[in-house]
């Protein structure tokens, strides 16, 4: 009885402890059993319960009446609510051993339980309204399908338009669609529907309260302009005399200090950004709306929501850390999503695929995994950056069928649903795969990228001399946290979201209430986010209405 | 008084790829002086906020009453601009698309003036068509509020629990008798090695104990019938030959004599006539294999629970449900009659499913795990059924993993073990599997990229393995105690469903979604919705996803009391019906009765039958049936338009909404060009044309007139429509050869949504023909 003077006295429960012998516990369930009736415990060791033999002795057990059961076994997230259908009248609290780590472990936590009250704990509060966190195409497919359901959706996002990175890109694999084209509709449709309430430019400054009923607090940033009065026509920035880069388009194509942030922004409002502004007020003189109001204030928003989703999205690695590649240091060499700005229409070169010394690009080079399988930077697989390459390459060949491209790889990783198809058609159209990371790049005389590898089945080295060089970069998390005053939903080691648990559970966050959609969970293409928008959904449906 | 007519004309850059090969400003030039065009704009991309209220501005400053859109198919932005009209308070039907740029700019890149030229043809016959269009009121139909899930695996159980825990029933449809799918076969999961049983079980006990599902094993969907919100379904089920007080005791297994050979089963085993499917079998019973049941009767005299019955019983049930989520999953690749299979039979061969099912001994019943003693080098073939030129092109995604799973897995129970994994490229591609394939590499296991030529029997009853290194150039063998090959997925079981459903399939064979970005889970079929790896190889938590993401869908549509469909139906006008019943004998959903008698004989649509295909239409020989939104003073104003130039120069499509123009929709979406004289006509169905259109499209003195709509049997989505089609293009053959009119001038071509090679293949030849035709013609004139 050595052991049990150190350990927590759970002699006090009075009542009777069902421990379900599971085969994924990190112990013996036989080790706990006994541990327990050391203890005085009334236990008994059941087969693995949601096994039919399990279910049955379960049944068995719980037939009598106002007996206090706890049943050690798995959480909500794996035991889906299975023990509540099976209560019955008799008072069950479920404690999750089969995430403790140990024997110790799984004592201590029946123990710090054996205190609960034995009654049901009381249902708390349940709002049907929603914040989703994230304006990109992963959190406006949730809101559409959380609005078509009846709920009322608040979906903010911190920049001047929804779209999120979907916007940014040309075209998107496996079909070549136009991305803006198919996302444009969708945006537009979250902006006017009944149900949701668009809240862009928008900080979170506080979340607080559980599942059902948190509180959220938010800045509405100032946009110096009336968004009620503004028709988003753009006449004040063509006389805007400020000139700055457009970070939007990746600081490749210049804007004025008051703007639209692109085209088919939605809102479709203009945005004046202060720190350039040099109070001239020209726009405030073309504006015959009258919308210009220099002296424009933040203003703030306290919100009520029964759930939150967070879409809060990814980050491409930055790849001037990997000096080798030399990004930064020569011009030719670009990531891949400043790719998809120089051959968008809207891009700076108005879709002409260009070197910066303004020549037609012969000669292209896609170099992958850049910072990701690497355990520098990243050590996972971004996943999506194969087929996006191959699809850029393919877009390549369409504004200059004699493009002569070349694609550096690790493994082809086209394993997506139509993705191993495009990979066909782009050997077949000619694009040359040389397994083997390059080593490095330099600049010939003019100012070319000269690429430097060892093409991995000849064993021999060679140099490529190309017009750009595209880095197929990886994702990271996007390393913005947001303001979380009671429970903090878990992130891995690399920042990004963790799930309650990631097979069965893979939406809800290690936070009740809290769901996940896309890439600030990990890596992920535009189908899976969407996917995971509607999935989402439906879990905070299931949680909200029922 | 009819009322002016008022049309607003908008061209769509789409940034580059309309732009790109067509001026839109040339465009406008051309167009904006047509009749009853009261405005004409071009836009970037019209489709974005700002397009869209340019539109909305106009139409309320110069009270447009028709609004025609040149841009991408109205099968992308129809719904967008519709809504938009409705905003504006106009009839959604008065909107025209004009597809200038999936049947245009895309597939005439090179081209620029005939293809400028082109569009300005198909702006002309979209003016003609939306001239004559009516306004038309969208029905309201009640929606059905239960939920229809078919099968029984991870997929289909989450879908299920998500939509019953919302508070709607579920009916949840399963061909086994037991459920959990292909998890019953599984031993752990990867990436994070937790058991497959733990996983599942709580799902499938959670759905068996769920007072809102009704769970129907053994059973199958053989008729689907009904639209969005309305679905009538025919369920055949045999009933258990075990019933539900059997206790699992097993002692008729113990007696039963009978052993079957599990071949069909992925993997492999055996069992008795009389078994317990799977060691945790939900619902919890055994099952008898009646194929092989002798009915020798033992069983009967030692259950104590008197619990079986061999003369299987079956029963029909008939369900109404609003909306249908199919989970019918995947099956491994079948290594009979593939190049495998003489490296299947090998005794030391086996699949992964079959190693899984010998990991977990418990798994495998008869059968007591791998003789681990003998196994000194083990060696794992990947992509075996998958990426291959001929057969599944495809990758399947899960096959690296699990096999580095599995690898992993012998390599920690046999640590002296060489294991070799031959592989093409290793696809760990989501955030925790490249962990996978770091740990396999640091704990020894060999990997080499190449192709395995040959596998055939060694010395001392191993294998050697003949490939080709492809990073070392040379050609390589290798003998182990056990080889394993990483199958891929194939569709499975869902196949026969296809037909049922009318679902379309990718080339894949796998179902296919509306649209692969935005739309995954959706079908062409409203409220018929895809989940799990029946859409295409997914890991365990993607399928649960998908399943997640379906039953919002079936829950958004369950929260209203009513859905829209639209008003594309038929009507009837009795002035000029003759009751002949042509149209009552043609419909394929006996939508149309027959009423009054004698000479007030008069067919009249059923209206909450209809589903708008135009079959009756295209039959009537009196044109007393109005197929709205394609009506023939629609149809035949697009053909006079579209020949009106150079009509011999011409070739006329009409192609079915459904699958055709889908097809030639992705012809574009590819980028696959072809010679741009055709001119291509939409309906919804291919039994929708009348032969008096082909006739005067030949009296115009078109080329060629092309027919095209879905595969027969079973791909149309009207049920027969396309046969109406061929019988009356087979008679209008023979008629047109009486006449004078070479009958190849007419053909009928099969193509579906995913044919795009085949659509352009076809414009191709016709434009061939043309094209001989006009030299035959120069000559005979010289």
């Amino acid at each position: 009885m050595k052991t049990t003077n150190k350990k927590p006295q759970i002699a006090n429960i009075d009542h009777r402890v069902l421990v379900c012998n599971c085969p994924d516990l990190a112990f013996e369930g036989r080790s706990l059993t006994e541990r327990l009736e050391q203890l005085g415990v009334m236990v008994r060791l059941l087969p693995s319960l949601c096994t039919p033999e399990g279910l049955r002795q379960l049944r068995r057990e719980l037939s009598g009446e106002g007996v206090r059961f706890t049943i050690a076994a798995c959480g909500p997230q794996v035991n889906v609510g299975l023990f509540e259908l099976l209560a019955g009248g008799n008072s069950l609290q479920v404690v999750d051993i089969l995430g403790a780590p140990n024997l110790d472990s799984a004592l201590a936590l029946l123990a710090a339980h054996g205190e609960w009250p034995a009654a049901h704990v009381p249902r708390l509060a349940r709002r049907r309204e929603v914040l989703v966190v994230g304006g990109g195409v992963g959190g406006c497919q949730a809101s559409l399908d959380l609005a078509n359901a009846g709920l009322k959706v608040y979906l903010v996002d911190t920049s001047l338009s929804i779209g999120g990175t979907m916007a940014q890109l040309d075209k998107t694999f496996p079909t070549l669609d136009c991305s803006i084209c198919i996302l444009g509709p969708k945006l537009v449709e979250v902006a006017t529907h009944n149900k949701i309430e668009l809240l862009a430019y928008a900080e979170v400054d506080r979340i607080v309260g559980q599942a059902g009923d948190f509180m959220v607090d938010l800045t509405m940033k100032p946009r110096y302009v009336d968004m009620s009065k503004c028709v988003g026509c753009g006449r004040c920035a063509e006389v805007c005399p400020v000139i700055v880069p457009s970070r939007w388009n990746l600081n490749l194509k210049p804007r004025r200090s008051i703007r639209i942030i692109f085209a088919q922004a939605v809102p479709l409002v203009s945005t004046i950004e202060k720190g350039y502004c040099l109070e001239c007020e020209l726009c405030r003189k073309v504006c015959e709306h009258e919308a210009i109001n220099l002296a424009d204030t933040p203003t703030y928003r306290r919100l009520a929501v029964g759930a939150i989703i967070l879409a809060t999205g990814a980050r491409p690695f930055d790849p001037t850390i990997k000096g080798e590649y030399g990004y930064g240091r020569i011009l030719g060499v670009l990531t891949n999503l400043e790719f998809e700005r120089l051959v968008c229409a809207t891009g700076p070169t108005q879709g002409s695929l260009l070197t910066p010394a303004g020549r037609p690009v012969e000669r292209l080079a896609f170099i992958q995994c850049v910072g990701s399988r690497d355990r520098r930077f990243l050590p996972y697989c971004s996943g999506y950056c194969c087929t996006a390459s191959i699809k850029q390459a393919m877009l390549a060949l369409e504004h200059n069928p004699e493009a002569d491209i070349t694609i550096f790889f690790n493994d082809i990783r086209t394993s997506g649903k139509g993705f191993e198809e495009l990979y066909q058609r782009a050997r077949a159209a000619g694009v040359k795969f040389v397994k083997g990371l390059p080593g490095r790049l330099e600049e010939d005389q003019e100012g070319r990228p000269v690429i430097f590898y060892e093409d991995q089945r000849l064993k021999k080295p060679g140099r490529l001399t190309v017009d750009l060089v595209v880095l197929a970069v990886g994702l990271e998390a996007s390393g913005h946290s947001l303001p979380f005053q009671s429970a903090i939903p878990a992130q891995d080691a690399h920042g990004f979201y963790i799930s309650s648990h990631p097979q069965l559970q893979p939406l809800a966050s290690t936070v009740p209430g809290i769901f996940l959609v896309g890439t600030c969970q990990a890596p992920k293409d535009i189908s899976e986010t969407v996917s995971q928008g509607s999935a989402a959904a439906a879990q905070v449906l299931r949680m909200l209405v029922s | 008084m009819p009322t002016e007519i008022k049309i607003g004309l908008y061209i769509c850059h789409c940034g580059l790829n309309i732009a790109g090969v067509i001026s839109p400003e040339a465009l406008v030039a051309r167009a904006q002086n047509l009749p009853e065009v009261v405005v004409c704009r071009h836009h970037l991309y019209t489709c974005s906020e700002a397009g869209q209220r340019e539109i909305l501005q106009d139409l309320r400053y110069f009270g447009l009453n028709r609004v025609v859109i040149a841009a991408c198919s109205p099968k992308l932005h129809e719904p967008t601009f519709r809504r938009l009209l409705i905003e504006a308070g106009i009839n959604p039907y008065l909107l025209e698309m004009v597809n200038i740029r999936e049947q245009c700019s895309w597939v005439h890149a090179h081209e620029s003036a005939a293809a400028e030229a082109k569009a300005l043809e198909l702006i002309r016959m979209g003016l003609a068509r939306v001239r004559r269009a009516r306004p038309l009121a969208d029905r309201q139909v009640p929606v059905h509020r239960e939920a229809l899930v078919i099968g029984g695996g991870p997929a289909g159980l989450r879908a299920a629990l998500d939509i019953a825990q919302t508070g709607y029933p579920v009916t949840l449809v399963e061909r086994r008798p037991i459920l959990g799918g292909m998890f019953n076969y599984l031993h752990r999961t990867f990436p994070y090695g937790q058991s497959a049983l733990s996983l599942i079980n709580p799902l499938m006990a959670a759905v068996t104990l769920h007072p809102g599902i009704h769970l129907l094993v053994g059973s199958e969907v053989t008729a689907v019938t009904g639209y969005l919100g309305n679905y009538q379904i025919t369920v055949h089920q045999d009933l258990p030959t075990v019933l539900p007080h059997c206790d699992r005791c097993g002692r008729c297994a113990e007696v039963c004599p009978v052993i079957v050979s599990e071949e069909t089963e992925p993997g492999g085993g055996i069992h008795k006539a009389i078994y317990l499917p799977a060691p945790h079998a939900f619902p919890p019973s055994y099952v008898v294999d009646i194929t092989h049941c002798t009915k020798c009767g033992l069983c009967l005299e030692v259950c104590p629970q008197q619990a079986i019955d061999l003369d299987p019983k079956e029963e029909t049930h008939q369900l109404r449900v609003g909306a249908i989520v199919v989970a019918t999953g995947f099956l491994p690749f079948d290594l009979r009659g593939s190049r495998y299979e003489a490296w299947a039979v090998l005794p030391q061969v086996m699949t992964t499913v079959a190693l899984e099912r010998h990991l977990g001994a418990s798994c495998l019943p008869g059968q007591g795990g791998l003789p681990e003693e003998n196994l000194r080098d083990i060696g794992f073939i990947l992509c075996v059924g998958s990426r291959e030129e001929e057969g599944n092109r495809y990758c399947s995604r899960v096959c690296c993993p699990t096999a580095l799973k599995q690898a992993l897995e012998l390599k920690a129970r046999l640590p002296q073990a060489r294991i070799r994994i031959y592989y093409r490229d290793i696809r760990t591609t989501k955030k925790d599997w490249e962990e996978l394939y770091t740990r396999a590499r640091e704990s020894g296991i060999l990997f080499v990229r190449g192709q395995v030529n040959d596998v055939r029997p060694g010395a001392d009853g191993r294998v050697i393995i003949a490939a080709q290194n492809e990073l070392l150039q040379t050609a390589m063998e290798d003998e182990v105690d056990l080889l394993v090959l990483a199958v891929g997925m194939t569709p499975g079981h869902g196949l026969p469903l296809r037909e049922v459903l009318k679902l379309p399939v990718g080339e894949d064979g796998f179902f296919l979604e509306v649209h692969p970005k935005l739309r995954p889970v959706e079908t062409v079929l409203d409220g018929i919705f895809l989940a799990g790896a029946c859409h295409g190889p997914k890991d365990l938590s993607e399928s649960l996803t998908q399943a997640s993401a379906a039953a919002a869908k079936v829950i958004a549509l369950f929260a209203h009391e009513q859905v829209t469909r639209d008003a594309i139906i038929s009507e009837v006008d009795p002035e000029v019906c003759v009751g002949c019943a042509t149209c009552f004998r043609e419909c394929p959903f006996q939508a149309i009765e027959m009423v009054g008698e004698g000479k007030e004989l008069k067919a009249r649509v059923i209206t909450a039958a209809c589903k708008g295909c135009g079959v009756c239409a295209g039959a009537c020989p009196t044109g007393a049936v109005i197929a709205h939104g394609f009506t023939d003073d629609m149809i035949m104003a697009q053909i006079n338009e579209a020949l009106a130039e150079n009509p011999h120069r011409k070739i006329l499509a009409f192609c079915c909404n459904w699958c055709a123009y889908a097809g030639a929709d992705f012809a574009g979406v590819s980028r696959l060009q072809y010679p741009p004289e055709v001119r291509i006509i939409r309906l919804m169905c291919s039994g929708r044309i009348h032969p008096k259109f082909i006739n005067q499209a030949f009296s115009l003195g078109v080329s060629q007139v092309l027919v095209a709509g879905c595969h027969p049997p079973g791909d149309c989505h009207y049920v027969s429509g396309n046969l109406r089609a061929q019988a009356r293009v087979n008679k209008l053959k023979s008629k047109l050869a009486k006449k004078g009119i070479d009958p190849q001038r007419l053909r009928l071509e099969w193509i579906s949504a995913n044919e795009g090679g085949k659509f352009q293949r076809v414009i191709r030849e016709m434009a061939a023909f043309l094209e001989k035709a006009m030299r035959e013609e120069r000559k005979g004139k010289k």
